[in-house]
């Protein structure tokens, strides 16, 4: 746009006005009087009569007057995209959610052997057992202790310490259940009877 | 940019600390707001006092002005207060209720924009001989320049419908009503004193 334009279109409130053209138009002396004549003009084209006004008086007094100066609130703008900013998010994230993962797993575990009382514990014992070895008496390789444990005799291999220490274990994998299988005969005693 | 955004832009300006953004909407409500002042205030010499005023309160005042309002409304509390401060200081009766209702309506209405004559001999004599050289100037403007400046400020057209209607572009619109305000303007200069030492 052409001064003309802008200084038309800023009067009228019509159209963007450049900024720069703002700034220019208090700065330039003969677009300032411009501005005043469009303004004048305007003013008697709509039927209004001219009133008296000293600009100048007016200027002189402005600048008597100290300076006013708003400190504006700063508008936060949206930070632009960062890769390193959003891996490390990312990342973190992640974290968070193996932590979450690994609690999950095996905090409940932990949590029912240390707050379980001896009568849960003893009926786990049993449960085990029965699981482990159906045929096997109750006190066939040791016996069992008040606290559910059984006394395991000096000599058995880690698969008979681990499943006789498997109701204080809070871990799954040490529980025996599917690692430490106790063997079993698979004949049927009918038939080794014949 | 309405005129809402332009007085927006000028009075975060001068609130930067530019008195020359304020003095360009001086110039932009000086007319408008002494004759609507000048329903308070009849004698000629104290209006302009009183408008002068009033326009250095707004400026005092500025920081104050969150733009929740238009300018010219924050303007017009300031010049109708500063009217009465100056009718009561000087012991003289300020308009009744039913006055002032209208005063304020007028604040928002083409009716602010009455002409008004001054009531001296000489105010309206000057008044007489400036709307007859502003109907020569625009007797004598090229049609195309004519046209747009009347659907302007005659008719308040938007530049868009203007240019809808004209069958031109906007910018062409936008030149055509500077330069015919330009011509115009040029013919008043020796009257209004524009350029010049100017009063008006």
């Amino acid at each position: 746009m052409t001064d003309e334009e802008q200084l038309s279109a800023l009067m009228d409130g019509e159209g963007d006005a450049d900024p720069a053209f703002v700034e220019r138009l208090m700065q330039d002396d003969a677009l300032r009087q411009r501005w005043q004549e469009q303004h004048v003009v305007s003013d008697l084209l709509r039927g209004h009569a001219p009133v008296p006004f000293d600009l100048r008086r007016f200027q002189a007094a402005l600048v008597a007057e100290p300076v006013v100066m708003v400190r504006r609130r700063p508008v936060p703008h949206p930070r632009p995209f960062s890769a390193s900013r959003w891996w490390g998010g990312l990342s973190a994230v992640a974290a968070c959610a193996a932590v979450v993962l690994v609690s999950s797993l095996v905090l409940p575990r932990h949590g029912g052997g240390v707050f379980d009382g001896a009568s849960g514990e003893q009926a786990n014992v049993a449960s085990t057992e029965s699981r482990s070895n159906p045929d096997r008496p109750a006190s066939g390789r040791g016996s069992s202790s008040a606290d559910g444990v059984r006394e395991v005799p000096p000599g058995a291999s880690v698969h008979e310490y681990l499943l006789a220490h498997e109701p204080v274990s809070g871990s799954f994998l040490s529980r025996g259940e599917s690692v430490f299988v106790q063997p079993v005969n698979a004949t049927d005693p009918r038939q080794s009877a014949r | 940019m309405s005129d809402l955004e332009t007085d927006q832009t000028l009075v975060e300006r001068a609130q930067s600390g530019d008195k020359r953004a304020f003095e360009l909407l001086v110039v932009r409500y000086q007319s408008r707001l002494s004759r609507l002042l000048s329903r308070l205030v009849r004698d000629p010499a104290e209006l302009e006092d009183v408008t002068q005023e009033a326009f250095i309160r707004a400026y005092r005042a500025l920081g104050s002005f969150r733009g929740e309002s238009a300018f010219y409304t924050w303007l017009y509390r300031i010049g109708m207060n500063t009217a009465k401060n100056h009718l009561a200081a000087s012991g003289r009766r300020i308009p009744s209720t039913s006055q002032r209702v209208q005063d304020e309506d007028a604040e928002s209405s083409d009716d602010a924009r009455t002409p008004r004559d001054l009531g001296t001999p000489e105010s309206l004599l000057l008044s007489r001989e400036v709307a007859d050289t502003v109907n020569r100037a625009m007797e004598t403007l090229p049609d195309e320049l004519r046209s747009a400046i009347q659907l302007r400020e005659l008719e308040g057209l938007s530049y868009e419908e203007i240019a809808t209607l004209m069958d031109c572009p906007i910018g062409t619109v936008r030149s055509r009503i500077f330069r015919a305000r330009e011509a115009i303007a040029g013919r008043l200069r020796p009257l209004l004193d524009l350029g010049g030492n100017r009063r008006w």
